[in-house]
């Protein structure tokens, strides 16, 4: 079923890049009925073909900073333009568009379809899409082999590690060929070696393919792999650079030493 | 749809079979409620069609006379004198065999060389050796090879032959053998014969039933012509007029069983959209992911409506199934009652049409689609990754609610205007109880919100914080409470609607029977049927007389009439009133004068005859009747109420009908006794004075008194057995409503069993809440189902069949209804409190 259309062609990117440009965006979610501003007018732009990194506490707005890049949330105010398209201004028919063909999503919980396999979930952007199912599921099986899980292709994910899960929600996202990859906390639910495994992949993946990938993480661990490192908090989002990161943890490892000294002689 | 989508979505149900199969088993119940009634009313008014139509074979008119048929020497005029041709003699009437337990036959008795062009299967059917056979041997008879293999019979064997008071052994002449579906079917349940031995057998010497006629363009004479030839009392008809005639009968009867079975597959409605949003409930997250990675809405709703499709197609098939096995059972009490009330069926083939099984797939599927519908909506509003404000179904439910609240109000509204609008459509009056019922359910979360916070410190007093928890986990699941209170309390409302109305009924005819039937012993001829019209000497009479503890007798001559004007009615010709106290809804003279307006020449008329035709209760009204000397208009002098007949009835003095009909016969004889007299004995004496041969039926008051409430429970027998069906299927909604309620908390009950409480506590808490629905679904159906009663005595009763009921309340009834409601709630909370008690914490909180 094709219910969504595109309008017309593509037009070029304004900036030769600039993949994303958000200008003066604002969201706001209400908390027991007070207002908390979770980004407050933030403008900032997202070159193409680039690592970049979102830091920030939990409840920083990292996420809702996605959530608006991915077409899930709306902005209060201001416009986000992917490739020259306006974001905000579109339709919820648009949107679903912009989501299924233009966007790839990595999710902290893995987020597969428990009634679909692994080969379906991969392929089910392409087969909502109306698109020949042939095709996409050779791209599909070649991508499952890079990640290593040809042989897994017709299990359901519930029969999957942890691990695995994450390399086929990998493999969704980027099996579609799309502008953008997000992930929020993509290692989040792993532990150590495998977090780091499921890290080399996606960005192996991202970056052969030439996507732009936009990573949401409070580990650092990515780090060495940003090309852009942005700090979210109190309503903004700055861009830093990995010496300012390092300072900041050493800083912290200062005050942490500091203060086990203090409690010890009291 | 999105096959991936589809796929996912069936193994959703694979997966969690046992909602699945609750639905698959709601859909069965409706569609096999409704095919099984569907199939007993066609099969009904087919075998209805076979059992008269046929006979008719290729007739265009027929002529008819009154109570004795017509004089055979009409037919040798008109054939003979004024060569009037196509036509054909025939006299038909019912017979009982020996066999099949006393089966009822029609004997029809025909002129072998006149048939041809009517019934040319009689004609053509059989060699001329057995047409001589038939037209030279006395009590000769045909039958079709279906019956014959039925009776077990060959050619040339006999069979016994019972039409009171006449006995006797036919012979098998030989076996007609028809090629046409209809015909074969026709003849399952006919005897065929030559005019004279059916004159004989039938008693009707001298007599014709009527003259088959086929005035098409090659006929002699037209219409016009004949009627000019015909002697007053005898009458030109179509013969579809006759049939249509009983056919308009039987309609209210077979609506009123479809309004019923309709109540069925709404009530399974409910358990449609219970499940399915119950499944949707448990996919949120899942829509969400689907909607990041891309699926619109539409493919979500298709996706949710496709499975629901899928699922219902297999439901509506077992229902096929399942509906034809009910239609088996369900026919033989519909053409029971068909018998008993309107006319008498020879032929009961179960019809199993495309129309009927379309119907039930047709409504099957498309019930499931429309009930879930509003789960698919909200499937499709399914926020992607479920992380934008959660306006789940409860918080909408809350926003919609005023608006939820004033379209129940005007259902509420519209249903009382469809009520008082003067018309006499059932089925608008059925509407009307569907509309109350939907406005009802529609009022059901507004007022139990209201009710869990009147009642959450009665609740907190008797059980605690538990109590109050139950309260609160009510009003918190209003979408779902909600659906489970309006089936139970359709299901107990209809229980207590209908068991009202049939107790109203028949407590109403218990008294109308006391008071009409005045008289101590009753002899009539035995009941062979509905629309039978023999009668018996009128020497009767005096033969009653002589025995000594008779004091006076009063006859009647009950005759079945169909007319143009009137359609089907009777004409009761007494002697007297056997009354103690009749009761009239309208006398033009006063009470104690209508006999004697009688004995000059008025008639009373039965409420359902002035109902049917419109006859209002004021003076200057008259009927027209066909007499025997033509058509004479008869003056009302009043309207009577009585309950013996839904057809009508018109009362005349006996010497009145006398006069103006050349009928002697007499059906029955009433006897007032001595005081001193025991009934009981007169009653055995005159059974053995009046012939051992079942001759005659002797009964006493009482027992003529239990022999029509027999009749009347027998009516209603389908009635009583389609409530409870409508009730099963609600039932199992309640069921899977309550459970799935539960069941989907697992969370929530995790978490308390984690922070320590205990299986007793558990199981107390889910029956609390369980009980409170159950006691506020019971406490709901009272007043709806006496609304509903009131709806069904006063207007749809008035409208299907012209009486009017005198309401009457068994409080029993209502405190057994009230139980069943909260007795039905704590056994489906049982389950999963049970299943709940033994889950360990850990389990129950692991993420579904």
């Amino acid at each position: 079923m094709n219910d969504v259309q595109h309008n017309g062609e593509i037009p070029p990117v304004r900036s030769a890049q600039d993949l994303v440009h958000m200008e003066h965006v604002s969201r706001t979610y209400m908390q027991s009925g007070t207002p908390q501003p979770v980004l407050d007018r933030c403008t900032l732009s997202f070159a193409e073909g680039r690592v970049h990194v979102l830091l920030g506490r939990s409840g920083s707005g990292k996420s809702t900073l996605l959530n608006l890049l991915g077409g899930i949330d709306a902005a209060d105010s201001g416009t986000i333009t992917v490739a020259g398209r306006d974001i905000t201004s579109m339709t919820e028919s648009e949107l679903t568009l912009y989501r299924r063909r233009d966007i790839g999503t990595v999710f902290q919980f893995f987020h597969l379809i428990p009634t679909l396999t692994v080969l379906e979930n991969v392929t089910l952007p392409r087969e909502l899409d109306g698109a020949d199912l042939a095709a996409s599921r050779q791209s599909a099986l070649a991508l499952l082999q890079r990640v290593g899980l040809d042989d897994k292709a017709d299990s359901l994910p519930e029969t999957l590690s942890g691990g695995e899960q994450q390399r086929v929600a990998i493999v969704r996202a980027l099996a579609h060929d799309p502008l953008l990859v997000l992930a929020d906390e993509p290692t989040g639910n792993l532990d150590g070696t495998t977090g780091e495994t499921v890290l080399r992949l996606l960005l192996e993946l991202t970056l052969d393919a030439g996507k732009t990938l936009i990573v949401a993480t409070h580990s650092h661990d990515i780090l060495p792999y940003a090309d852009h490192v942005y700090e979210v908090g109190d309503g903004s989002v700055r861009e830093i650079s990995i010496d300012e990161v390092l300072q900041h943890e050493q800083e912290l490892q200062r005050k942490t030493r500091r203060k086990q000294q203090e409690l010890r002689r009291s | 749809m999105n096959r991936a989508l589809l796929r996912s979505g069936l193994r959703y149900h694979r997966r969690h079979p046992l909602q699945a199969a609750l639905l698959v088993l709601g859909v069965a119940l409706g569609v096999a409620v409704v095919v099984g009634i569907d199939i007993a009313n066609v099969s009904a008014d087919r075998s209805f069609r076979s059992s008269t139509n046929s006979l008719t074979g290729a007739a265009t008119h027929q002529i008819i006379g009154n109570a004795q048929g017509i004089p055979d020497s009409v037919f040798f005029r008109l054939r003979s004198e004024e060569g009037v041709r196509p036509s054909a003699p025939v006299i038909e009437g019912i017979v009982q065999t020996d066999r099949e337990g006393g089966r009822t036959l029609r004997l029809l008795g025909i002129d072998p060389f006149s048939e041809a062009p009517f019934r040319s299967y009689v004609a053509e059917g059989v060699d001329f050796t057995v047409l001589q056979r038939l037209l030279t041997q006395p009590h000769t008879i045909l039958l079709s090879a279906d019956l014959a293999k039925d009776l077990q019979l060959n050619a040339g064997d006999t069979l016994a032959l019972t039409r009171p008071p006449l006995r006797f052994a036919a012979v098998v002449a030989g076996i007609l053998q028809p090629e046409e579906e209809f015909t074969r079917r026709s003849l399952g349940g006919m005897l065929v014969t030559d005019i004279a031995s059916a004159q004989e057998m039938l008693g009707m010497q001298g007599y014709l039933s009527r003259i088959d006629l086929l005035l098409d363009g090659a006929a002699t004479h037209d219409a016009p012509e004949i009627e000019a030839m015909l002697p007053a009392g005898l009458l030109l008809q179509r013969p579809e007029s006759r049939s249509s005639a009983i056919m308009s009968m039987t309609d209210a009867f077979s609506l009123n069983l479809t309004a019923l079975s309709l109540l069925a597959l709404i009530v399974g409605m409910f358990l449609i959209y219970d499940t399915v949003s119950f499944s949707v409930v448990r996919r949120r997250e899942q829509f969400g992911i689907l909607r990041a990675i891309g699926a619109s809405r539409k493919q979500i709703a298709a996706m949710v409506l496709t499975e629901t499709a899928v699922l219902a197609t297999v439901g509506s098939a077992a229902g096929l199934i399942l509906g034809i096995l009910l239609g088996y059972g369900a026919l033989n009490m519909v053409s029971q009652t068909i018998s008993d009330l309107y006319t008498t069926m020879t032929v009961t083939d179960v019809t199993v049409s495309a129309g009927s099984l379309a119907k039930g797939i047709f409504l099957g599927i498309g019930a499931s689609l429309l009930a879930a519908m509003a789960p698919a909506r909200e499937a499709m509003s399914s926020n992607p990754a479920g992380v934008m404000r959660r306006m789940g179904l409860e918080d909408r439910l809350q926003h919609i609610l005023p608006a939820l609240t004033m379209t129940g109000l005007g259902l509420l509204v519209l249903s009382s205007l469809l009520l008082l609008l003067p018309h006499k459509r059932v089925d608008l009056s059925f509407a009307s109880v569907l509309l109350f019922l939907l406005g009802v359910s529609l009022l059901i979360p507004a007022t139990l919100r209201i009710v869990m916070r009147r009642s959450l410190p009665l609740l907190r007093f008797l059980f605690g914080t538990i109590g109050a928890m139950a309260a609160r986990s009510i009003s918190r699941a209003l979408s779902r409470t909600t659906v489970a209170i309006a089936a139970l309390m359709i299901a107990v409302s209809v229980i207590v609607g209908v068991n009202t109305m049939i107790g109203s009924f028949r407590h109403t005819v218990v008294n109308w029977l006391s008071t009409t039937l005045g008289a101590d012993v009753f002899v009539t001829i035995p009941f062979t049927g509905a629309g039978q019209n023999e009668g018996t000497d009128v020497a009767l009479e005096q033969r009653i007389l002589s025995h000594p503890d008779v004091s006076r007798t009063a006859t009647a001559r009950t005759l079945s009439l169909i007319s143009d004007r009137y359609g089907m009615h009777q004409l009761v010709a007494v002697s007297d009133d056997i009354a103690s106290e009749r009761p009239y809804k309208w006398t033009r003279d006063g009470a104690e004068n209508t006999w004697e307006a009688l004995r000059n020449g008025a008639v009373l008329l039965s409420e359902p005859f002035a109902y049917r035709n419109g006859i209002p209760a004021e003076p200057g009204q008259s009927v027209s009747l066909h007499t025997d000397s033509g058509l004479r208009q008869f003056p009302v002098a009043g309207i009577y109420l009585d309950y013996s007949s839904d057809k009508g009835t018109v009362l005349i003095d006996d010497a009145v009908y006398r006069r103006y009909w050349s009928d002697r016969k007499i059906s029955s004889v009433a006897a007032f006794l001595h005081p001193s007299a025991n009934p009981d004995r007169v009653a055995e004496e005159l059974r053995a004075q009046l012939g051992t041969e079942g001759l005659f039926v002797v009964q006493s008051n009482r027992g003529l008194r239990d022999a029509a409430l027999d009749i009347f429970d027998r009516t209603f027998t389908i009635t009583i057995a389609l409530q409870l069906l409508a009730v099963i299927v609600a039932f199992t909604g309640v069921f899977s409503t309550l459970m799935a309620l539960q069941l989907e908390r697992s969370r929530e009950i995790g978490t308390l069993r984690a922070t320590g409480m205990s299986r007793s506590q558990m199981i107390r808490y889910i029956l609390t809440e369980t009980g409170v629905l159950g006691i506020w679904s019971g406490l709901l159906a009272l007043p709806v189902g006496l609304i509903m009663a009131l709806i069904l005595i006063f207007v749809i009763n008035l409208r299907s069949f012209g009486w009017t009921l005198q309401l009457h309340v068994q409080p029993v009834q209502l405190l057994e209804a009230f139980l069943v409601a909260v007795l039905a709630a704590l056994l489906a909370g049982l389950y999963p409190a049970i299943r709940y008690g033994r889950v360990k914490p850990s389990e129950a909180l692991r993420v579904e």
